[in-house]
């Protein structure tokens, strides 16, 4: 099938499973700081996949890409310190 | 050279200015994001028990919404470097569709937070929950406006693989859109607890 073919379809099949696994993880396990930072990783890879398959930063000129990416990083961060401290 | 690759290496067709624009409204929401996590760490109790009020379930409706509508932009812009400005029209027109979804789930869960007398004024946390959320609701209002000039315009047939950069720039917007709340949902609607 030309859609499981397509690179962009499978990233975009993936990120609409990743959110079902999310939501089932925080019904299961909400409370428990390893199910938040699970969360966080799993957000923070959706986003990843977003900038480099849909927005294609990598392709970008100039610096574009490393401020995304650091964009990325102080976010994910930010989160995972606030939620193991 | 395969068209994969050759499509791989090829630049997306923004201006500059665009990419600055949305990068100062993301690095905004960076700020909002860490203000509202040292907020939340100084006083979690209040924070944990309001968020037990929102509808979680909404919001992830609302995610798979924003994530299929990024799809069909991806697919709008795959149709238009195949001059196939129909196919185009129908991506765009199917993802404008899902902003409005969004839209009307947003009205419904503010509404209902409304009648039960929640408001922006109630505590902290619903401060920071109206704010963020009622700015980023503002940024897809403004990404349907572009969904739906981008829409009329393919009708027109003014867009083809020649000429590209307008429905690119909107796509990357509307994708900027779809990350901002791949990170506002987990972080307003249930870390911390």
């Amino acid at each position: 099938m030309a859609l499981f073919r397509d690179n962009k379809n499978l990233v975009a099949m993936g990120l609409l499973l990743a959110t079902i696994v999310s939501w089932f993880t925080f019904e299961e396990f909400h409370g428990y700081v390893i199910a938040s930072v699970v969360i966080i990783l799993i957000s923070t890879v959706k986003v990843k996949a977003v900038m480099s398959s849909f927005m294609e930063i990598e392709a970008m000129p100039g610096p574009w890409k490393y401020m995304m990416n650091g964009w990325l990083a102080v976010v994910c961060l930010s989160m995972l310190i606030a939620e193991l401290m | 050279m395969s068209v994969s690759t050759i499509e791989k290496e090829r630049a997306p067709a923004v201006e500059e200015g665009i990419l600055i624009f949305i990068f100062a409204d993301m690095c905004m929401f960076a700020l909002f994001f860490i203000t509202y996590l040292m907020e939340r760490n100084a006083d979690p109790t209040v924070y944990i028990a309001s968020q037990a009020k929102l509808n979680q379930t909404l919001g992830a409706i609302n995610t798979l919404i924003l994530l299929l509508s990024s799809w069909f932009v991806v697919l709008a812009v795959k149709a238009l470097k195949r001059n196939a400005q129909q196919a185009c029209a129908v991506f765009l027109a199917s993802a404008f569709c899902c902003g409005a979804v969004f839209i009307v789930n947003k009205a419904m869960e503010y509404s209902a937070k409304i009648q039960d007398g929640v408001t922006i004024l109630s505590n902290d946390f619903f401060m920071f929950y109206y704010i963020i959320t009622g700015i980023h609701l503002a940024h897809v209002v403004g990404g349907m406006v572009i969904l739906l000039v981008l829409f009329i315009n393919t009708r027109r047939g003014k867009y083809s693989a020649n000429n590209i950069a307008a429905v690119e720039s909107g796509g990357v917007y509307w994708h900027m859109v779809d990350l901002l709340w791949i990170f506002i949902f987990p972080l307003i609607y249930f870390l911390g607890a």
